[in-house]
């Protein structure tokens, strides 16, 4: 085995010089010769790397395929050991930049091996793919080779090389979405004071903070007949048992608590407290009932006013706590209310 | 900014401050009507016989220091002091609050807490350079910090760099309300600050800072303000202004040099690293930056305190009030700090809105909560009108910690030794992503 670095090369039909559209079903094969636009690589990349196969796939078979094809493509690309995988570059083509995208992430998912692609900005697979791997950004059409293979190529250097990080301005490639923590030359204080000088005078200004779309949630329909209701409460108030037996964090849960209050007609303050430690919990853990009003819905259940409770407090701590946790603690919550056929929550916060 | 008294050099920060203030001060003694500052440089800190300083050198008498700064507190409490130098292999846990050694011959450094007379923001101030005091305390409810004195976690806290005198009580007393801890920790910290720099207080070794006020302006400089707001959520959660909690308070000014002379101290234990400790009060960054820039590249007009109340209707009066008394003092942009996440960040963008409907051009400075990886929501309330913010970085990096030989505050972290190395996001870091923009840390997309 040589000490260059072993490279695949995926590109469609038509970069493959096998046919334009009529050729785009043309299915998944793999050639030991470098074809098309691999040879401007294999020239730009020197002799450090190699080429050690082109993958062919035409666009409609990719894309109609490939939850059956890319198991298979992931098979191959373990056959050839390699270390990094290129696509295209593929510019605006529609079927050819998400296929390029969904390579490159596979590469990355089960070979652990990066991948550098090209795409247009409008490319559907910018968005699709920019979290899973290199996106360098070329023009809208083949024109762009020229640029493209050079930009690409001393991206994958840097990858190889290992010594610095990859950037997404200083090396052109579209930010992968994630954020680390770096120092510069000014503190916050003074770059917030330049900012707003800026601001007020019209100049232009860039904020560090990019303001993400929270996603939408459209409110379940009404219950029909709240009298018919079986209710269920859940909460982000940190409740726990008196002894907090499962270690429910104050802060960053990584939990959710599903705490019986079968039998109970209200939130006892020697059985239940809260650990939240993100507000003064003297009131509440006094009157556990200020955070979930048992009390008051067991007396509704006696008068008729609401259907039934459900006999689970589902409890969470909302304070620093992650969105991934939460959205995780959110749909299991949820499908538990659903398995025990439970019709409205009150869902309460602190 | 700074001078040596020998060499009688000045050079003088003129301040323009407001007339409204939520505390009327009156200076009593009329001899000075400045305020100055005098940094006494620490280079090393030792136990001894006799508590003094000279030549740079800090001797401490441990019993002494022990009264002074037990005194007068709700409940009982065993003290322990040790000192802890930058590059020591040693961790620093539990960390309430740190606070920088200031003492004021002629009244209060901290007013309200080490007296009731008051001549903030004038005469003159002693203040130990080099060195702070690192309280550590384990309660319930609370979110202490901790901080490496060696290794590369020290690039994440300022207070690496210094001396730290670390008092840790423990508290001997089991009945006791929680408001009267909360108020003990403050006054313990308060009166270890002020017994150690009156130590220095005869020394002439000192570079000083003067700060003039005067309300001129020059015409053509835009006129810049600061909108800051204070975490006041009730006991352990507070931070104090002339010693009240400012639960209560509406928006309102403040005079940047009060702020800097000790006017308000924090309370407040939760989250350790976005927090802001009375350190960095006394050592605004905000205020410091703006001072340093009146009347070459803006004209300072104003600092506005305000609270974040736990209720939305209050939150929406405050924001509001902050875009009137803005709008009153004629500034044309404004820097806005929060304390703490989650709720903080509702205020913020409220502010925000309220000011930028104003007319007044905003710039927030606000730390992120975007997941390990750096790819979720950084806030938790946004406002289209944000389109300017300063990020002090994320809270939830993962970072490795290395063992350490020892450590101070506990020995115990959780379930595990102090000591040991562990991997942890870095919101356990002491004012790791500070909300003043004390740090040179940001988050940069890759």
């Amino acid at each position: 085995m040589s000490n260059k670095y072993r490279v695949i090369h995926f590109i469609n039909q038509f970069f493959a010089q096998i046919g334009g559209e009529e050729k785009a079903d043309t299915p998944f094969f793999v050639s030991d010769h470098v074809i098309g636009p691999g040879m401007a690589f294999q020239n730009s990349l020197g002799a450090d790397f190699e080429i050690v196969s082109t993958f062919v796939c035409g666009d409609n078979y990719f894309s109609e395929n490939s939850e059956k094809i890319l198991p298979e493509i992931v098979e191959e690309m373990k056959k050839w050991n390699p270390d990094i995988l290129i696509a295209g570059p593929a510019f605006n083509a529609g079927r050819y930049g998400p296929n390029c995208g969904a390579i490159c992430k596979a590469a990355q998912e089960y070979l652990g091996i990066p991948g550098v692609t090209g795409m247009y900005e409008e490319n559907p697979g910018v968005e699709m793919y920019r979290k899973n791997c290199y996106i360098i950004k070329t023009k809208n059409s083949a024109v762009g080779m020229r640029t493209a293979v050079p930009a690409m190529t001393a991206l994958i250097k840097k990858i190889a090389a290992g010594s610095e990080e990859p950037d997404p301005e200083k090396d052109g490639y579209f930010a992968k979405g994630i954020k680390k923590n770096i120092f510069v030359n000014e503190t916050g204080a003074d770059r917030a004071i330049d900012m707003v000088i800026n601001k007020t005078a019209g100049q232009p200004y860039k904020t560090e903070m990019i303001m993400p779309a929270f996603e939408q949630i459209s409110p379940a329909p009404p219950v029909e007949d709240i009298k018919k209701a079986k209710l269920a409460l859940v909460t982000d108030a940190g409740i726990t048992d008196k002894m907090n037996t499962e270690r429910l964090e104050s802060a960053r849960a990584s939990k959710y608590l599903s705490l019986s209050i079968a039998g109970m007609d209200t939130m006892l303050p020697d059985k239940f407290c809260s650990v939240h430690g993100g507000f003064d919990t003297t009131a509440a853990n006094k009157n556990p009932n200020v955070l979930v009003p048992l009390d008051i819905l067991r007396r509704y259940v006696r008068e008729n006013k609401i259907g039934s409770l459900f006999n689970t407090l589902y409890s969470t701590t909302g304070n620093g706590t992650s969105l991934k946790n939460a959205q995780q603690f959110g749909a299991e919550i949820a499908e538990k209310l659903l398995e025990n056929k439970v019709d409205a929550v009150i869902l309460t916060s602190t | 900014m700074l001078f040596f008294f020998e060499q009688s050099y000045f050079i003088i920060l003129l301040v323009r401050t407001t007339s409204q203030q939520i505390n009327i001060s009156i200076n009593t003694r009329g001899d000075f009507l400045k305020l100055e500052i005098l940094e006494h440089p620490v280079n090393e800190v030792l136990f001894g016989d006799r508590s003094k300083y000279s030549n740079g050198i800090l001797i401490l008498n441990k019993e002494e220091f022990s009264r002074a700064i037990l005194s007068g507190t709700y409940g009982d409490y065993k003290l322990e002091i040790q000192i802890a130098r930058p590059k020591e292999d040693v961790r620093i846990i539990h960390i309430t609050d740190v606070i920088k050694p200031s003492y004021k011959p002629n009244g209060p450094a901290f007013p309200g807490w080490t007296g009731s007379t008051d001549c903030c923001g004038s005469e003159i101030t002693h203040q130990l350079q080099n060195v702070c005091i690192t309280q550590c305390f384990s309660y319930s409810g609370i979110q202490e910090g901790i901080m490496d004195m060696k290794g590369k976690e020290t690039s994440y806290v300022f207070f690496s760099q210094l001396i730290n005198i670390v008092i840790r009580p423990e508290l001997l007393t089991e009945k006791i309300e929680k408001k009267d801890v909360a108020s003990d920790l403050v006054r313990m910290n308060t009166q270890a600050a002020e017994y150690t720099a009156s130590l220095a207080a005869d020394s002439s070794n000192a570079a000083g800072t003067l700060f003039d006020t005067d309300n001129a302006t020059i015409s053509g400089l835009p006129n810049i303000g600061y909108a800051y707001y204070i975490q006041a959520q009730g006991p352990l959660r507070n931070v104090y202004i002339w010693g009240k909690d400012c639960t209560k308070m509406k928006p309102c000014m403040i005079s940047p040099v009060k702020v800097l002379d000790g006017a308000i101290v924090s309370g407040n234990y939760i989250i350790a690293c976005q927090k802001n400790p009375t350190y960095f009060h006394q050592e605004n960054p905000v205020i410091r930056s703006l001072l340093a820039r009146d009347k070459k590249e803006l004209n300072f007009a104003g600092v506005i305190v305000s609270t974040e109340s736990s209720a939305l209707n209050d939150k929406r009066e405050n924001a509001q009030r902050i875009a009137e008394i803005a709008k009153e003092k004629g500034m044309d942009g404004i820097v806005i700090t929060q304390e703490g996440g989650g709720h903080a960040d509702v205020d913020l963008m409220l502010a925000c809105d309220a000011c930028e409907s104003a007319g007044i051009r905003v710039v927030l400075i606000a730390n992120e909560i975007a997941g390990p990886e750096g790819n979720l929501p950084p806030l938790v309330s946004m406002s289209s009108k944000a389109d300017a913010i300063i990020t002090t970085g994320n809270n939830d990096e993962i970072l490795h910690f290395p063992e350490t030989a020892s450590s101070l505050g506990g020995t115990v972290m959780g379930t595990r030794d102090a000591s040991e190395e562990f991997d942890s996001p870095l919101s356990i870091l002491y004012t790791a992503t500070n909300q003043l923009g004390v740090s040179k840390m940001t988050t940069k997309q890759f």
